[in-house]
C-alpha cells in the first residue's frame, strides 16, 4: 500500500531523514514512536508530499508519487490526514468541512454529501453539532470532527500526526475511542504519537525512530 | 439641536450678508495706504503686488477672487486687488463695489504658441490687428467688458475646418476671458479670439479645457496647439513658449466698496407703480432671451431700462417670479402655455411687433430650399397647415397627429431641432420630440420622400451646424433676421411670431384688485431662493448630475481595474519567484509614496504625450494603479493572516492549490478585507475630486462651474460634500449587497471569535 525506498530529508543542512526503507501493507495500523525531533512528523508529511523529500522514491499502491507527471492531489483524496492543530475551515459549519471535500472534489450531490456526513458524525458523536461553527466546540469535539471530515472522502489510508497532542487529558480518550474504531474496521493507518499504552494496544506495528531512521520496527510486545 | 439648526441656515447670511461697512468712501489708490486691510486670494501673486506697493497693508486670504470681492462688498476688508478684467466683470455683477481708477501695475495679455511655431504666432498677431482695424475688436470689448451686468454671448463664427483643427487650451475659470456659460459651453474673450484665429487659419477650433496651471505643460508636450485664458506674458513663461503680441492691456487694479457710478441695481417691487401698458417699462427692469430679437429691439427703444439677458424662456419666467426682472419679452406663441402654468403671470401687451419665422438652410443649399418653399404652398393649399395652427398654437395640444411615414424612403432628412426649446415649437413628451417644428419637419420628410432624422442640438449650434452641413436644415422657430442671412439662408416665412410682453400681475395695473402681496421674505424663502439660483436656475442641477455621473463612473471603474491589478500584484508579491516579488514590491512602493495627483498628470502628459486619450480613460487607469497598490497589500496582509494550517489541511485533504485558495482561504481572507478595502474605497472616491486637472468634469468641478456663475459658496459646497458623502454611503452599501450576495456566510454571525464552548 505504501512503500518508501531510501527517502531522506533534510533542511538545509540538518538532515531530518536518512534512506529510510519501509513497507505498509493494507490493514496495517503502524504506530510511530520515539523521541521528539527524530523525524516522525516529517515521515509521515512526507507520504502525502505535504513535505518534499530531498532523495529517495514514495509509491502509494505502487504509484510513484515523487514522478512528475503523477497527480499528487488525486492521490491526496485517498489518504485523509489528521493534524494536532485539528484545522477545521473555521469559516464553515461541521457538516460544511464535511461535505465541501465530497462536493467540491468528487464532484458528490450536496444532499448526498450531507447524509453521509451526519452518518459520520453519529458515528464520531457530533450528530448534534453538525450546524456548529469549529469555534463552538471543545478540542475533543474538533478533533473528532476532524477525523469525520478525513472520512467523508472514503480515503484507503488515514495519517494521524500527533492527533492528542493538543488536547486536555480528559478529552483524549474520546479522540482515541474514535481512532479504535476505525482500527477495528480495517482501516490503514499510520499514527505518530506518544500515547504508548495506546500505541500497543491498537498496531499491528510499531516503528520506533531515532536518528532520522527507523531504529526497530516489530510488532507491539 | 433647534438652536444648531437655526445656525446652520443663518450661516450662509452671516457670511454673505455681512454689515455694511462704516468705512469712509476710498476713492483713489493713494487712499490704500495707511494699514488697510486688503482680500487677496491664496495661491496668487496678489499678497506679493499688494505689500509691494503698500506695504502698511494687512493681508487676509481668501479662496477666491470672488469671496475677496464679497469680503470687501460686506466690508470686511477695504479692498482687493487684482487682474483688470476679472474684478470689471466682478463689479459690473455685483452692486456695491468700484473699481479705483487707476492701474497698480500694468500687465498684457497674450495668447501662447510652443517655440518653433512662429507661423501660428504671426497668424494671431494679423488676426489681432485686424480685428483692432476693423472696429471688432471694440465691440469685443463692450461685449465682454460691459459697465453693468454680464459679458454677452459669443458671436458665431464659423470655419470651414477645411485645414484641420486648431487645439486651443484654456482654463475656463476667468469670467469674462474663458468660462461657462449656462449651457455648459467655454465662451469669453480670450474664445472668441481663438475661434477668429481659427477661421484666419480655416480651421475647426477645439477647445481643450484644462487647469490653468496645466496650459504650459500641454502646449509643450503638444497636447494643444495655442493657450489663452487672461495669460500674463511674463519673462519667465517667455523662456518656455512663445508670446503673442499683448491683445489685451491689463493689470493690477483695486476694487473698494461704494456706490457705482451708473444706477444702483434697481429694486423691483411695486415701487414705481404698477404698469399699465408698454409705455410704462421704459425705466423698469426687462427680461429678454439672449441674442434674441427681442434683446435688440429692447436694447434700441428702451435705453433707460435696465436689459437683462436669459437663456430660456423658463430663466426669463423664473426671473419673474423672483422679482428678478419686471417685464420679460416673449414669442407670442410661448405665451399661452406659460399663463396655463403660472396662474401669477399676467399679459401687459399682446403683440408689440412680429418677427417672421423661417428654416435656415446652408446658402449652397437652393434645392431644398425651394422644395420646403412648394411644400409650404403645398401644405397651406391644402389646409394641413391651418390645421397645424389650430391644433399647436390655438388649442395648446400636445399631441402628435398620426403621421403617415413613407415606406421606402429614398435617403434621409436631418433637421436640427432644439429639444428644450419648449411649447408649441419643440419639447420631449414621454421621450420623443413633439411640437410644431417637428410635425412640419416630419411633414416636409414624407413631402420628400425620405425618413426623418432630427439631430438634437443646443441652440447656438444650429447655424453653425447647417453651414457644415452636419444637419440639412433648421426647423427650430427660427427669426429671420438680417444678421442671420449673412450666414444661411431662409425659407419663405413659415410663421410670423407676435412679441408678447408679460409680467407678474401683482405689478401689473389691471390686474391690481386682485393682489397686494408684500415683499417680505422669510429666511427659508432666502435659503430655497439660493439653492434655486445655485441648482435650480438653469438647470444647474444638470451640471452637477453630469458631473455625479462622471466621478461614480472614474470610481466604479477605477475600483474594478484597482482590484484586479491589487489581485495581480498581490499574486506575484506572494510569488515564490524573488523576480515576481520584487517587481511588485516596487511596484507597491512607487504607486504608494507617490501622490495620485502627480501619478495622474505624468499619466496624460508624459504617458499619452502625443495621443489624444480620453481623459475620463486617463483618471481610471491613474486611480486603478494607485488604487491596486494599496488594495495588494491589504490582500497580502490579510491573505498572510490565514492560520497556515488551514491551507495543509485543505492540500492534504486533496484541493489543489487554487481550489484551496479559492474554497478555504479566501472566504476567510474576505472577512478581513473588506472593512479596509471599503475604507480605501471611499478614500478612493473622495481622491478623485482632482481629475479637474486633466479636463475631467467631475462633481468637484462642476461645482466649481457653478460657484463661478453665483458667487456663492455655500450651496455648491455643502451640496457636493453631501453627494459625496451619498455617494460613499451608497457605494458601501452596494458592494455590501454585491459581498452578501456571493458569499452569503461571510456576514453571519458564527462565533467566529475563537471562543471555545466547554462541552
Amino acid at each position: 500500500m505504501i512503500r518508501t525506498l531510501n527517502l531522506s530529508k533534510h533542511f538545509g543542512d540538518l538532515v531530518v531523514l536518512k534512506n529510510i526503507t519501509a513497507t505498509i501493507r493494507k490493514g496495517e495500523v503502524i504506530s510511530i514512536i520515539g523521541p521528539s525531533g527524530a523525524g516522525k512528523s516529517t515521515f509521515l508529511r512526507c507520504l502525502n508530499l505535504l513535505e518534499t523529500p530531498t532523495g529517495g522514491e514514495i509509491y502509494i499502491d505502487e504509484i510513484p508519487i515523487l514522478a512528475k507527471k503523477t497527480d499528487v492531489p488525486r492521490i491526496r483524496q485517498r489518504m485523509g490526514m489528521v493534524f494536532q492543530s485539528f484545522n477545521l475551515y473555521n469559516h464553515l459549519t461541521v457538516l460544511e468541512n464535511l461535505t465541501i471535500g465530497p462536493v467540491k472534489l468528487l464532484g458528490k450531490k450536496q444532499d448526498e454529501a450531507s447524509k453521509k456526513a451526519i452518518e459520520l458524525l453519529r458515528m464520531v458523536g457530533l450528530a448534534e453539532k453538525a450546524g456548529n461553527y469549529p469555534a463552538e466546540l471543545s478540542g475533543g469535539q474538533k478533533q473528532r470532527a476532524a477525523i469525520a471530515r478525513c472520512m467523508a472522502m472514503d480515503p484507503e489510508i488515514l495519517l494521524f500526526d500527533e492527533p492528542t497532542s493538543a488536547l486536555d487529558p480528559t478529552m483524549v480518550s474520546e479522540v482515541l475511542s474514535v481512532i479504535r474504531r476505525l482500527s477495528k474496521e480495517g482501516m490503514t493507518m499510520v499514527i505518530v504519537t506518544h500515547e504508548m499504552e495506546f500505541a500497543r494496544n491498537i498496531s499491528t506495528r510499531i516503528f520506533y525512530m531515532d536518528e532520522c531512521g527507523i531504529y526497530e520496527e516489530g510488532p507491539p510486545a | 439641536m433647534k438652536l444648531r439648526l437655526n445656525l446652520f441656515f443663518l450661516l450662509p447670511f452671516l457670511l454673505l450678508g455681512g454689515c455694511s461697512g462704516k468705512h469712509e468712501q476710498i476713492t483713489g489708490l493713494e487712499m490704500l495706504r495707511g494699514g488697510k486691510a486688503f482680500a487677496v486670494p491664496t495661491g496668487t501673486a496678489a499678497d506679493q503686488m499688494v505689500l509691494k506697493y503698500f506695504p502698511d497693508a494687512t493681508i487676509e486670504y481668501y479662496n477666491s477672487i470672488l469671496d475677496c470681492a464679497i469680503a470687501v462688498r460686506d466690508g470686511k476688508a477695504d479692498a482687493t486687488v487684482y487682474d483688470k478684467p476679472v474684478l470689471k466683470n466682478i463689479v459690473a455683477k455685483n452692486p456695491g463695489l468700484v473699481v479705483l481708477p487707476g492701474i497698480i501695475m500694468p500687465d498684457h495679455y497674450g495668447f501662447a504658441v510652443s517655440p518653433g511655431n512662429a507661423v501660428l504666432k504671426q497668424t494671431i498677431d494679423q488676426v489681432v490687428a485686424r480685428l483692432k482695424a476693423d472696429g471688432t475688436y471694440e465691440d469685443m470689448n463692450k461685449r465682454w467688458f460691459p459697465d453693468r451686468g454680464s459679458p454677452a454671448s459669443m458671436p458665431n463664427i464659423t470655419s470651414d475646418g477645411k485645414n484641420g483643427e486648431l487645439r486651443f487650451g484654456t482654463a475656463a475659470v476667468t469670467e469674462p476671458m474663458s468660462y461657462f456659460n449656462a449651457e455648459k459651453q467655454i465662451i469669453g474673450f480670450d474664445i472668441e479670439l481663438a475661434y477668429w484665429v481659427a477661421k484666419a487659419l480655416g480651421k475647426k477650433l477645439v477647445i481643450v479645457d484644462m487647469d490653468f496651471g496645466a496650459m504650459i505643460p500641454a502646449l509643450i508636450s503638444g497636447k494643444v496647439d495655442m493657450i489663452g485664458a487672461g495669460l500674463s506674458i511674463t519673462a519667465e513663461r517667455a523662456k518656455k513658449v512663445v508670446f503673442s503680441e499683448a491683445y489685451y492691456e491689463g493689470g493690477l487694479v483695486a476694487v473698494v466698496a461704494g456706490k457705482t457710478s451708473s444706477q444702483p441695481k434697481p429694486v423691483p417691487s411695486n415701487k414705481s407703480g404698477l404698469m399699465k401698458s408698454v409705455g410704462d417699462i421704459a425705466n423698469r427692469s426687462i427680461g429678454v432671451l439672449l441674442g434674441s430679437v427681442h434683446d435688440a429691439y429692447a436694447i434700441k427703444n428702451y435705453p433707460e431700462a435696465e436689459i437683462k439677458e436669459y437663456q430660456t424662456n423658463s430663466d426669463l419666467l423664473t426671473a419673474l417670479n423672483s422679482d428678478k426682472i419686471d417685464v420679460a419679452f416673449l414669442d407670442q406663441s410661448a405665451v399661452k402655455p406659460i399663463l396655463d402654468a403660472n396662474p401669477e403671470i399676467g399679459v401687459l401687451d399682446e403683440s408689440l411687433f412680429t418677427v417672421p419665422i423661417g428654416a435656415g438652410f446652408n446658402k449652397d443649399n437652393d434645392g431644398l430650399r425651394e422644395q420646403f418653399n412648394t411644400f409650404l404652398d403645398k401644405i397651406k393649399a391644402e389646409g394641413v397647415y391651418n390645421d397645424m395652427l389650430k391644433r399647436w398654437m390655438d388649442q395648446g395640444l400636445v399631441e402628435m397627429p398620426p403621421l403617415k411615414l413613407p415606406d421606402h424612403p429614398m435617403g434621409v432628412l436631418r433637421p436640427g431641432v432644439v429639444s428644450d426649446l419648449g411649447l408649441p415649437w419643440t419639447i420631449i413628451k414621454d421621450g420623443q420630440l413633439c411640437g410644431f417644428d417637428i410635425e412640419l419637419g416630419q411633414r416636409f420628410a414624407a413631402f420628400l420622400n425620405r425618413s426623418y432624422e432630427p439631430v438634437d442640438m443646443p441652440f447656438p449650434s444650429l447655424i453653425a451646424a447647417v453651414s457644415t452641413n452636419k444637419i440639412d436644415l433648421i426647423t427650430s422657430s427660427l427669426l429671420i433676421t438680417d444678421e442671420r442671412k449673412k450666414q444661411i439662408d431662409f425659407s419663405n416665412p413659415y410663421y410670423e411670431s407676435g412679441v408678447s410682453l408679460i409680467a407678474r400681475k401683482m405689478n401689473l395695473a389691471a390686474y391690481a384688485s386682485a393682489t397686494s402681496s408684500i415683499d417680505r421674505r422669510s429666511f427659508m424663502q432666502k435659503v430655497s431662493e439660493s439653492f434655486y439660483s445655485n441648482i435650480v436656475y438653469e438647470k444647474r442641477y444638470l451640471q452637477i448630475l453630469s458631473g455625479l455621473e462622471v466621478t461614480v463612473l472614474i470610481t466604479l471603474l477605477s475600483a474594478i481595474l484597482g482590484t484586479f491589478i491589487g489581485a495581480i500584484v498581490c499574486r506575484m508579491r506572494m510569488a515564490a519567484s524573488r523576480l515576481l516579488s520584487g517587481m511588485a514590491k516596487v511596484y507597491i512602493n512607487i504607486l504608494r509614496g507617490t501622490p495620485v495627483l502627480v501619478l495622474l498628470m505624468i499619466i496624460y502628459y508624459v504617458v499619452f504625450a502625443s495621443v489624444n486619450v480620453n481623459p475620463v480613460l486617463v483618471s481610471v487607469i491613474a486611480f486603478g494603479m494607485n488604487f491596486g497598490a494599496y488594495v495588494s497589500e491589504i490582500f497580502r496582509t490579510s491573505i498572510e493572516s490565514i492560520d497556515k494550517g488551514l491551507k495543509e489541511a485543505a492540500i492534504a485533504g486533496g484541493f489543489r492549490s487554487f481550489q484551496a485558495f479559492r474554497f478555504i482561504i479566501l472566504p476567510q481572507a474576505l472577512k478581513s478585507i473588506l472593512p479596509v478595502y471599503k475604507g480605501e474605497f471611499i478614500s478612493m472616491l473622495k481622491m478623485t475630486s482632482v481629475v479637474g486637472y486633466i479636463a475631467v468634469q467631475d462633481l468637484t468641478k462642476a461645482s466649481d462651474i457653478i460657484r463661478s456663475r453665483t458667487f456663492e459658496a455655500f450651496f455648491p459646497l455643502i451640496m457636493v460634500a453631501v453627494l459625496y458623502f451619498l455617494m460613499a454611503y451608497l457605494l458601501t452599501l452596494l458592494m455590501d449587497l454585491l459581498i452578501n450576495k456571493s458569499s452569503p456566510g461571510l456576514g453571519k454571525k458564527n462565533g467566529k471569535s475563537g471562543k471555545e464552548v466547554a462541552v
